[in-house]
């Protein structure tokens, strides 16, 4: 075996890694009562973007998570005043490695699922579907969850949408951020 | 001369005296000190070669290219977020500064649980002193303060806690807050602006843009091999095998043990990887009358050190400032939705400081995944997760002290404190518990450690590795425990050291 072989022989078991890590086995655990059906069902939306890494559902749920996350609403791409954070979501998430991208996918994928959310909330509807009370009530349910991949979770889509919404530089005038300041920039 | 990926259009074949992995301050201490001792030695680094004219000061830019994982780096399950730089230079490429030397109280410890001699602090005060003097390393004087650091001052001083100004390696600094996303003025005397250059012009050749992936072979003829890449397209170009005789491993205290991992050497104590040690941190943020813009300004000059080993148990917290930025605030201000986004526009009103723990109980572990990718775990222990909420207190105290009219913690579901006498019951009826608070490291240490004993470390106290001759770690992942301050002195100082040695030793060591 030469030594660009012996670099390229890992294994890249995606069940194996899944199983490894908590939210993982906790997608594997909920994934098998999800039908197929729900899974592929798309969100209807007026203007379909053209997306990278994102299914046209997985951009709606992520739109719809984003803007209650961040509270800036999801708007259409070319707007001047909202920042379509799941579309920067998409272009970023297209360029990470295929272990993260697992990772987003499933994650959308159980959030958004109705069996997960009967699972996790009593409640059987897709967080999609939910009015701006019941998001903001599902979301405290899995920031505050007793299950650890829920918080993991939420912080995953929390750390997506507020980066995405925040380097964008259309935020910073709404929180009174300058950018970088020179000379003496004490003030 | 430095090459970045680009330049580099077929596969790389190349021989050397020292093949350097990484290029912070291990690696790029390392270089100077043995290019300037006439060893041919290549600089091999990951991530790109950026200089101040790349630098735009925006969170984009220097996440996206000059942060491990684009600064999403974190434990599996995404508890403690672990800050760490991946371009020429290292974590001192987008690092705040503070320059301490190791406590002398933590360097006996080593002496006396690890039998490490030759680093007590009349060892390295020598060290020490050329490492401040080459880095400028001043304290600041007082009205270089920006009023973040001023809560710090002013508070602990109101409380009576010991507080003082710290150094900082600087020259020309025009305070313009931005030394973690890269200094704009090449005022911050970085190791990709004093080692690396410094290393270069005494025959040294860095290959930016090139990860090693494997480590093979002993004795005169040892290979890294690994990639060549296209760090803006994410893609591998082509391939790179280097012969030595000496590597040095200085990926860092995660991406270290990584390596060595992969290639299947250096674990006969079964302790690579374990000992990960984070100087555990989080914040509190102060919501204040007067203006803070806690982005501008030198972002770290002054610290709170009233509570390390105050009970002379090796552990307690310190107190920092901590620059804000847009994304960073975000990310760590707590809860979501309208909430948040009025809480973010207070931001030119917020205080903000970090807490670090110097870790007794924890433990910490890198593994490698499936992907061949660093996995790393941290379970925080009792005795740190009380130092934790003592450390929170007294910041919030601080701020209190300093005029905050209301003190937030970075607990998820939000945990605000609107008087002194609130803090005790609200931190105490908080949730410990992972990801219910933010909590940071970008001090991660530990995970080759050093000591006399092949049994229970990696390496020597020269930081040669115990398993095979002239194969050496020299990095923050050699410390044998927390440090309980900011590394970098700490970490330049033994690199200097023992790359002194080794020069000293070559002959022998390059069997
Ligand atoms: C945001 C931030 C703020 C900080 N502030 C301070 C401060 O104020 N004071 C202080 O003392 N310390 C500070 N630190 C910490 C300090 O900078 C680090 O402890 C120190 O730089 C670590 O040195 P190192 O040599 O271990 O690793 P690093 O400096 O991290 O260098 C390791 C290098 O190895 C490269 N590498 C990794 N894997 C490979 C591979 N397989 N092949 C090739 N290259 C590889 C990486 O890309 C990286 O450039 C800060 C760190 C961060 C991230
Ligand atoms: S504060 Fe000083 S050292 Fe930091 S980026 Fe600005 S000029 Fe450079």
């Amino acid at each position: 075996m030469t030594h660009m072989d012996s670099l390229h022989a890992e294994s890249t078991g995606r069940r194996r890694f899944l199983r490894q890590t908590l939210f993982g086995s906790a997608a594997l655990f909920v994934a098998p009562f999800i039908p197929a059906k729900i899974l592929r069902k798309q969100t209807a939306r007026n203007t379909a973007p053209a997306l990278l890494f994102f299914t046209q559902e997985e951009y709606a749920v992520m739109s719809a998570a984003a803007a209650r996350l961040t509270g800036f609403p999801a708007g259409a791409p070319d707007s001047r005043d909202t920042i379509d954070a799941a579309l920067r979501a998409d272009k970023f998430l297209s360029t990470e490695d295929p272990e993260i991208q697992d990772q987003i996918h499933l994650l959308l994928t159980i959030f958004n699922s109705p069996i997960a959310a009967l699972f996790f909330s009593f409640e059987f509807s897709r967080f999609t579907s939910m009015d701006d009370k019941a998001q903001d009530g599902y979301f405290e349910g899995w920031m505050t969850s007793s299950l650890g991949f829920r918080r993991t979770g939420f912080q995953a889509l929390k750390r997506l949408s507020m980066s995405m919404v925040y380097t964008d530089q259309r935020s910073f005038g709404e929180i009174g951020y300058h950018g970088i300041e020179a000379p003496g920039g004490a003030r | 001369m430095i090459v970045r990926g680009k330049d580099i259009t077929g596969p790389l074949r190349e021989s050397a005296d020292v093949c350097i992995i990484g290029s912070g301050c291990g690696g790029g201490a390392s270089a100077k000190i043995l290019a300037e001792a006439g060893k041919k030695v290549i600089l091999l680094e990951e991530g790109g070669y950026f200089t101040s004219r790349d630098f735009d000061g925006t969170e984009g830019f220097a996440y996206q290219t000059m942060y491990q994982r684009r600064a999403g780096q974190s434990t599996e399950d995404l508890s403690v977020t672990v800050l760490q730089g991946r371009c020429v230079g290292g974590s001192t490429t987008v690092n705040w500064m503070t320059s301490l030397r190791t406590p002398e109280f933590t360097l006996d410890d080593w002496r006396h649980r690890f039998g490490i001699e030759g680093l007590s602090a009349k060892d390295l005060d020598p060290y020490f002193e050329r490492v401040e003097r080459y880095l400028n390393v001043k304290a600041e004087p007082d009205e270089n303060h920006n009023p973040n650091n001023r809560i710090i001052l002013d508070g602990a001083r109101a409380l009576g806690y010991s507080t003082k100004a710290n150094g900082r390696n600087a020259r020309g600094c025009v305070r313009s807050g931005a030394c973690g996303l890269g200094c704009p003025f090449d005022a911050k005397l970085s190791v990709a602006l004093t080692y690396v250059p410094d290393a270069v012009k005494s025959g040294a050749t860095v290959y930016a843009d090139c990860r090693a992936e494997k480590i093979e072979g002993s004795g005169k003829t040892k290979r890294v091999a690994g990639y060549v890449l296209d760090n803006e397209r994410r893609t591998t170009k082509t391939d790179f095998v280097i012969e030595a005789p000496v590597v040095i491993v200085s990926a860092s205290a995660i991406h270290s043990p990584v390596l060595l991992l992969k290639s299947g050497v250096c674990n006969s104590s079964r302790q690579l990887g374990k000992n990960l040690t984070f100087h555990l941190t989080t914040a509190v943020a102060g919501r204040f009358e007067r203006i803070i813009y806690p982005s501008g300004g030198i972002p770290q000059s002054a610290m709170c050190d009233e509570f390390l080993n105050k009970n002379g148990d090796n552990g307690g917290f310190w107190v920092e400032a901590v620059p804000v930025y847009p994304a960073l605030a975000a990310l760590a201000f707590p809860g979501f939705g309208r909430a948040h986004r009025e809480r973010m526009r207070e931001f030119p009103h917020t205080g903000a400081s970090i807490t670090l723990v110097k870790e007794i109980d924890s433990v910490g572990r890198v593994t490698v995944n499936d992907h061949g990718r660093a996995s790393i775990s941290y379970d925080p222990g009792p005795k740190d997760i009380e130092y934790l909420k003592q450390g929170v207190a007294a910041a919030a105290r601080i701020h209190f002290a300093a005029g905050a009219k209301e003190v937030m913690t970075l607990h998820a579901r939000p945990t605000i404190i609107r008087s002194e006498g609130e803090i005790e019951r609200k931190i105490r009826a908080a949730s410990w518990e992972r990801n219910s608070l933010a909590l940071f490291s970008a001090h991660p240490l530990g995970t080759c450690r050093m000591g006399n004993d092949p049994q229970n470390s990696v390496v020597d106290p020269h930081c040669q590795t115990h398993d095979v001759p002239g194969l050496f770690v020299i990095d923050g992942s050699v410390t044998p425990t927390s440090l309980g301050v900011n590394p970098q002195i700490t970490l330049l100082g033994i690199a200097e050291k023992s790359a002194e040695w080794l020069a000293e030793n070559f002959a022998a060591v390059a069997r």
